[in-house]
């Protein structure tokens, strides 16, 4: 059982973060509950970068699995530039100066959740029709650029404040300033829709196989996709929507997975997916606010100098040159 | 048990819609014991004819049935496919035990009984040494194996094998036919084998399907030769 071993130590490794990501900031505190930096700004934050970077990792395993493409992730395949667009939308069409209430952000939330989808449909869609899988990821990119061009076209015309607020937005912060009540609801969809992943264990494993074999299993294949779609397309929406587009977390950390415990079966893959992803959205979140930098970096720069890497060793370890 | 194992194709057409018609009007009936060489050239029909058998397409006139109807097709047809699908992380004895699939529960768990099973198909199939190895690592040959024995694990009486051989090398082709006839003859399956092996037809098999001008026949397969399709 070397595989129980290793989940409990990556475990301990996430506690170990945890902590480290209350103490360590711009100031350093003591590690004490009852200090008010630690409860008001610090618990959110680390909570935060918990649940969206094992979300957005979960996410870009279930893209993996069901798109067959160890490449496939929300910001390679143009789901995360969907749920910006939304985000675009929401924040310029409506002309909605400050994103911080609850109507507002949850408005938002929901429109990046169906961007998301409606890319990730597309690219399902496709998917049909391209047997080689550079050629969706190709499509994917184009998608992205094409969603991003109508997004600069909205900020063209919208105006001075809505553009700065989009624009912060843009670069990623784990760092919210929404009440904890907020929050939690985001909490709370995101944990469902993680233990929905664990249901799809038996299907995803099969779907590991082909679309062919997975049929003659009575696998109704149809179905599971649309079932994982949904699932996709509500955590990249919600994550995008709260902490920005976040790039290369959902590609780079179930390969990381996979290699730490050289398997690929769901039951295995999925829990270490999520607390991988947890502890690398906490690393990224530590680098962004290393103690004595001023403000913060934004945390798309953090995940993208960590993720690029990591998927070039992934072509490379894949012979995909 | 014995009607399980029969397959029956009535008054079948199979393609893609009306106005692609690969073959009609198959009156076929294939049953236990027997391995059935299924032939014709390339874009005849013999992949669709699978597809329609595994109900994967819808048949264009006619009926695909099983002796039992009450089983769904997946506990009554397993297959095996002719390309190699790459897979990451899995041994082969976790890919055996994917065969398993249609008869456990939600999370995929293994009784003991689908323990013993998968156990006995790594024995029935020499794979006891290569049991724990990486998937990607197999051979061809290794790998179509395996396919085999997770298709035998998938416990169904009938058994679609589309060119299981096409990318085999000689030595590693009768491995896999032999086996085959084993499998009709003593453990009672009905196997449908899509080839051009002509050989194999001729020594292996019982009947041999042959798609030609629209039609399926069935023939004595040691009348097939080379040049019969010329």
């Amino acid at each position: 059982m070397m595989l129980s071993k290793k989940l409990i130590g990556i475990s301990i490794f996430l506690i170990f973060l945890f902590g480290l990501g209350l103490v360590l900031g711009s100031v350093m505190v003591p590690f004490d509950f009852s200090n008010e930096l630690i409860y008001r700004l610090r618990i959110p934050r680390t909570l935060t970068a918990i649940m969206c970077g094992a979300g957005i990792a979960v996410a870009g395993l279930l893209m993996q699995t069901i798109f067959r493409n160890p490449l496939a992730g929300p910001s390679v395949l143009g789901i995360s530039s969907g749920s910006t667009l939304g985000v675009a939308f929401g924040i310029f069409a409506y002309q909605s100066v400050s994103i911080s209430f609850l109507n507002e952000k949850l408005t938002l939330s929901f429109m990046a959740i169906l961007g998301a989808m409606a890319v990730t449909l597309f690219i399902l869609g496709v998917s049909r029709f391209v047997k080689k899988s550079n050629t969706l990821l190709i499509v994917g990119l184009m998608v992205g650029y094409f969603v991003s061009s109508i997004v600069n076209i909205f900020s063209f015309y919208g105006d001075k404040t809505n553009l700065q607020s989009f624009v912060y937005w843009g670069l990623g912060s784990f760092n919210k300033e929404i009440e904890f009540d907020i929050l939690s609801i985001y909490y709370l969809v995101i944990l469902i829709v993680m233990i929905a992943v664990f249901f799809l264990q038996k299907p995803l494993d099969m779907l590991l196989m082909g679309e062919k074999y997975a049929r003659t299993m009575g696998l109704n294949v149809t179905k599971t996709r649309w079932i994982a779609i949904l699932l996709v397309g509500v955590l990249v929406g919600l994550i995008t929507a709260l902490c920005g587009p976040i790039a290369f977390l959902g590609i780079a950390v179930p390969h990381l997975a996979r290699n730490f415990i050289k398997k690929s079966t769901h039951r295995w893959v999925i829990p270490f997916t999520l607390i991988v992803g947890a502890c690398l959205g906490l690393i990224c979140d530590i680098i962004a606010r290393l103690p004595g930098l001023e403000g913060n970096l934004p945390l798309n720069a953090v995940t993208s100098f960590i993720g690029a890497p990591i998927v070039v060793w992934i072509v490379f370890k894949n012979k995909m040159v | 048990m014995e009607q399980q194992s029969t397959l029956i194709l009535s008054n079948l057409a199979i393609g893609y819609g009306s106005d692609t018609i690969l073959a009609k009007e198959i009156n076929l009936i294939a049953q236990e014991g027997e391995l059935i060489s299924i032939m014709g050239l390339n874009g005849t029909g013999k992949t669709s004819l699978f597809k329609t058998i595994l109900s994967q397409i819808p048949c264009l006139a006619g009926s695909v049935s099983t002796g039992n109807s009450e089983l769904k097709r997946h506990e009554l047809i397993s297959a095996v496919f002719t390309e190699r699908v790459s897979i990451f992380g899995f041994t082969v004895t976790e890919l055996i035990a994917q065969g398993r699939a249609p008869h456990t529960n939600i999370f995929g768990k293994l009784s003991s009984h689908d323990k013993r099973l998968i156990q006995e198909q790594i024995e029935a199939l020499d794979l006891s040494q290569i049991a724990d190895s990486q998937i990607n690592s197999l051979s061809d040959g290794q790998f179509q194996k395996v396919m085999i024995a997770r298709a035998l694990a998938q416990e169904t009486p009938i058994m679609l094998l589309d060119e299981p051989a096409a990318f085999l090398d000689v030595k590693n082709r009768r491995i896999i036919y032999k086996l085959l006839s084993y499998l009709a003859k003593e453990k009672k399956k009905t196997i449908l084998v899509s080839t051009h092996d002509v050989g194999f037809a001729q020594e292996y098999c019982q009947k041999a399907w042959v798609i030609q001008n629209q039609k399926i026949g069935e023939m004595d397969p040691k009348k097939i030769s080379e040049s019969f399709f010329d």
